[in-house]
C-alpha cells in the first residue's frame, strides 16, 4: 500500500477514534462520582460572583477535564466536593460550596455561595443559603430552604455531548461545520451562477474590471477602500437633499432600493471579476509552463478563482473547532475576502462598470489588435513593443 | 493497488462525513436558564430587558419576588443576561447574541426562543424593554410603573394595561422600526405623558382605561399608520403637523390643524394627540 494510501487510511481511524471519544465523553458527564472532597491546591476558583454562569462552567469543565481522575482545585473562602453532598439539619458550611457532578442537599446553613455543575441545588426546609445559589447544568429546587441572595440555574445543553463540553464547545462541533459547510457550498454555487450569468451577457465589461483589477490592482484597492468611507454618508447626504427638497421625498424609497441593488451588484460584479482575473493569470501561467489547462474561456477563468477564494473558507469551516487556529483561519479567509472585494468594488468604480478601460492596460484598442500586429509584436518570451510616449498609434511594423 | 487506493479514499470519504454529520447532541441547542431575587425591603427598580429574538412574555411576579427570568435559549447564538447591581437598583434580563453559529441555511435553524420575565408589583418600576425580531407580549397591568421605555425593531409587541396603575408614571416613550405594536388600556398606565416614534410599521392604541388625570400622546410617524381606538365620552383633540399626512376627522370639529371631538370641553376627562407624520395616517375608531 502506498503512503498516500496509509494516510487515508490512518486519517479515518483518528476521525473514528476522536469521535467515539467525544460520544463516550459525552455518557460519561451523566455518570456521578463517589461523593469526596477535592483535594486543596491546583487552580482556584472564585465564587465571589455568579454573574457569568457561563464562564465559570467553561472554566469549570476545564478543570475538570485536566484533571481527570486526579483533580486539585482550590475555592477560595470555600470548599469543593466531588459527587453527590448533604449539609445535614444543624450543620453549618462556612464560605462558598462547590458540587461538582452531584447534587447539593441542603437541610442546613451554606454561609455564602453554593454552586453545582452537573446536579441539582435542593433547599430542603430549613436550609439557608446566605448567598447566592447557582445550578449549571441542573436546578435550583425549593422545598422549603430559603436563599437569601440570588437564585440561577442554568440548564444543561441539550444532548450528552453539550453538557459535557458546554456550549460553546458545542457550537463548534461536527453539526455546526456541516451547517457551515452547507452555506458555504449555497454562497459558491450562488457566485458561480451570477458570474456565468455576467460571462454570458456581459463579458466585455467583466474583462474589462477584470483587467483593471489586474493591471491596477493598488490602484483598485485604494479606490475601493475610499468608495466604501464615502458611500454612506454619499447616499445620506443625497437622501437629505431629497428630504429637504420636500418633493424629492416621494423619492426617496425608490433612491434607496436603487443605490442598494446598484451597491450590491458592483460589490458582486467586482468580486466576480476579480476571482476572473485570479483565474485567468493562474491558468495563463500553467499554459506558458506547458501544462495541460483544457481551454482557456472566462468560465474556465471565473471557476478557477472563485474555487482558490472558497479553499481559504473551506479551511476553514473542516478546522474552526481547532482552538485559536480556527480564528487565526477565519481571520485570514475573511481579511482575503475583504481585500478581493474591495479591489473588485474599486476596478469597478475605476472602470464604470466595466465600460472606460482606462486603467486596464489596453494600450491599444481592440481594433487595432490586427494579424499584422500581432505578427509583427513579440508576444512571448521576448520583450514586447513599448507603448510610443504620448498614447501614439499603432507602433510602425518592424522591417 | 488501484483499488486498495480507492477503497481507502472512499473510506476517509466516508469517515469525513460521519464526523460532519449532526449527531442528535449537536443537533439541538436550546438550553434553559432561570435567574430571581428575593424581594428584600427594596422600594424601587430599574428592569432593563434585552430580546433579541423569539417569544417575550412580561408580567407582574408574586409577591416575594423581585423578578424572576425563565429562559429558553440559542445557545450556539446567544447568551443570557441576568446581573443585579444592587447600589443602582438596576436589573438586566434576556438575552444577548455572541456572533456565532455560522451561516443559516434553513428555518428550521431558528430555534424558538422564549423568555418569561416577571416583575415585583409592590416597588415603583422603571422598565426599559429593547425587543430586536421578536414577538413580545407586555402585561403592565397592576404593576408600579414610575417610567416606560420601549423599543420596538421589527416585533410585533402587544402592550397591554389591564389594571390601572397603584403608582406614578411620568412619561413613557415606544419607539417603533418596522414592526406593530399595539397597546390597549392606555388610560389605565397613569402615565401623563405618551411618546410614540414609528417608522414604518403600524401602531394601534386603545385609549381604554380608568384615566387618574388628563393625557397627552406625542406621535411621530415616518410612513406607518396609527389606529386610535378611544371609548365615547373620552375628550380627543388631535393636532396634525406634516406633510402628506391623512386623518380620518369623522366626528372631529376642525380648526386649523385641529381636530376637536364633539363633547371634548365638558369630557370629564380629555387626551391631546399631536401628530407629527411625514405620510402616515391617522385613525379614530369610537367604541
Amino acid at each position: 500500500m502506498r503512503s498516500v494510501d496509509r494516510a487515508l487510511l490512518l486519517a479515518a481511524l483518528l476521525f473514528g477514534l476522536v469521535g467515539t471519544a467525544a460520544h463516550a465523553g459525552g455518557r460519561r458527564a451523566g455518570q456521578t462520582p463517589a461523593p469526596q472532597a477535592v483535594p486543596a491546591g491546583g487552580p482556584t476558583v472564585e465564587l465571589a460572583k455568579l454573574d457569568d454562569p457561563l464562564r465559570l462552567e467553561e472554566q469549570l469543565r476545564r478543570l475538570l477535564r485536566q484533571g481527570n481522575g486526579t483533580l486539585r482545585l482550590s475555592v477560595s473562602n470555600g470548599h469543593a466536593r466531588l459527587g453527590d453532598f448533604a449539609v445535614g439539619p444543624g450543620e453549618t458550611v462556612p464560605g462558598d460550596l462547590l458540587v461538582l457532578k452531584g447534587d447539593a442537599d441542603l437541610f442546613g446553613r451554606v454561609s455564602g455561595n453554593v454552586v453545582t455543575l452537573d446536579g441539582d441545588i435542593v433547599l430542603h426546609s430549613g436550609a439557608t443559603v446566605t448567598g447566592s445559589a447557582l445550578a449549571i447544568g441542573g436546578r435550583v429546587r425549593d422545598r422549603g430552604g430559603v436563599v437569601q441572595g440570588e437564585q440561577r440555574s442554568l440548564g444543561a445543553a441539550a444532548g450528552a455531548e453539550g453538557a459535557g463540553r458546554g456550549p460553546r464547545a458545542a457550537a463548534g462541533g461536527p453539526g455546526t461545520a456541516l451547517t457551515r459547510l452547507a452555506g458555504f457550498v449555497g454562497v459558491f454555487l450562488t457566485l458561480t451562477l451570477l458570474g456565468f450569468g455576467m460571462v454570458l451577457v456581459a463579458q466585455p465589461n467583466l474583462e474589462t474590471i477584470s483587467d483593471t483589477a489586474a493591471h491596477s490592482a493598488l490602484r483598485s484597492f485604494v479606490a475601493g477602500l475610499l468608495a466604501q468611507v464615502l458611500v454612506l454618508p454619499t447616499l445620506g447626504m443625497v437622501v437629505t437633499g431629497l428630504v429637504l427638497s420636500v418633493v424629492g421625498i416621494l423619492l426617496v424609497p425608490f433612491v434607496a432600493i436603487a443605490a442598494a441593488l446598484l451597491l450590491f451588484a458592483t460589490i458582486v460584479g467586482g468580486f466576480l471579476a476579480v476571482a476572473h482575473a485570479m483565474g485567468e493569470t493562474r491558468v495563463r501561467r500553467r499554459m506558458a509552463r506547458g501544462l495541460a489547462a483544457g481551454s482557456a474561456n472566462s468560465y474556465r477563468y471565473l471557476l478557477t478563482g472563485l474555487g482558490g477564494i472558497a479553499a481559504a473558507w473551506l479551511g476553514w469551516i473542516l478546522f474552526a473547532w481547532v482552538p485559536v487556529a480556527g480564528t487565526v483561519m477565519f481571520l485570514a479567509a475573511f481579511l482575503a475576502t475583504w481585500l478581493l472585494a474591495t479591489t473588485g468594488f474599486g476596478a469597478c468604480l475605476l472602470s464604470r462598470a466595466g465600460i472606460k478601460p482606462a486603467f486596464a492596460g489596453r494600450y491599444l484598442p481592440s481594433e487595432a489588435v490586427t494579424d499584422e500586429y500581432l505578427w509583427a509584436t513579440p508576444q512571448f518570451g521576448v520583450t514586447a513593443a513599448r507603448r510610443p510616449p504620448g498614447g501614439g498609434p499603432t507602433p510602425p511594423r518592424r522591417s | 493497488m488501484r483499488r486498495t487506493r480507492s477503497g481507502a479514499c472512499a473510506l476517509g470519504a466516508l469517515t469525513l462525513l460521519s464526523a460532519l454529520s449532526p449527531s442528535p447532541a449537536a443537533a439541538q441547542t436550546l438550553r434553559d436558564f432561570e435567574y430571581s431575587r428575593p424581594l428584600r425591603g427594596e422600594r424601587a427598580l430599574r428592569a432593563r430587558v434585552e430580546f433579541a429574538a423569539g417569544t417575550l412574555i412580561l408580567r407582574p411576579g408574586p409577591a416575594g419576588r423581585l423578578y424572576q427570568l425563565a429562559l429558553e435559549y440559542d445557545a450556539e447564538r446567544f447568551r443570557p443576561i441576568g446581573g443585579y447591581d444592587a447600589a443602582a437598583g438596576e436589573v438586566r434580563l434576556g438575552v444577548e447574541g455572541i456572533g456565532g453559529g455560522g451561516i443559516r441555511v434553513d428555518r428550521r435553524s431558528a430555534l424558538p426562543q422564549t423568555a418569561l420575565v416577571e416583575l415585583a408589583p409592590a416597588v415603583d418600576l422603571a422598565l426599559d424593554v429593547a425587543i430586536g425580531a421578536a414577538e413580545g407580549s407586555l402585561e403592565l397591568g397592576g404593576l408600579r410603573l414610575a417610567e416606560l421605555d420601549l423599543k420596538n425593531g421589527a416585533s410585533r409587541t402587544t402592550v397591554s394595561f389591564s389594571g390601572p396603575n397603584p403608582g406614578s408614571c411620568a412619561a413613557a416613550s415606544v419607539s417603533s422600526g418596522a414592526g406593530e405594536v399595539t397597546v390597549t388600556g392606555l388610560g389605565n398606565s397613569g402615565c401623563r405623558q405618551w411618546r410614540f416614534d414609528g417608522g414604518v410599521g403600524a401602531v394601534n392604541i386603545d385609549l381604554g382605561g380608568a384615566w387618574p388625570a388628563d393625557g397627552r400622546i406625542a406621535l411621530s410617524m415616518a410612513l406607518g399608520g396609527v389606529t386610535l381606538r378611544a371609548p365615547r365620552g373620552l375628550g380627543l383633540r388631535v393636532t396634525m403637523n406634516g406633510f402628506l399626512a391623512d386623518f380620518d376627522a369623522e366626528g372631529f370639529s376642525r380648526s386649523g390643524k385641529t381636530y376637536t371631538s364633539a363633547g371634548y370641553e365638558k369630557a370629564p376627562r380629555r387626551v391631546e394627540v399631536e401628530v407629527n407624520s411625514a405620510m402616515g395616517g391617522v385613525t379614530v375608531e369610537w367604541r
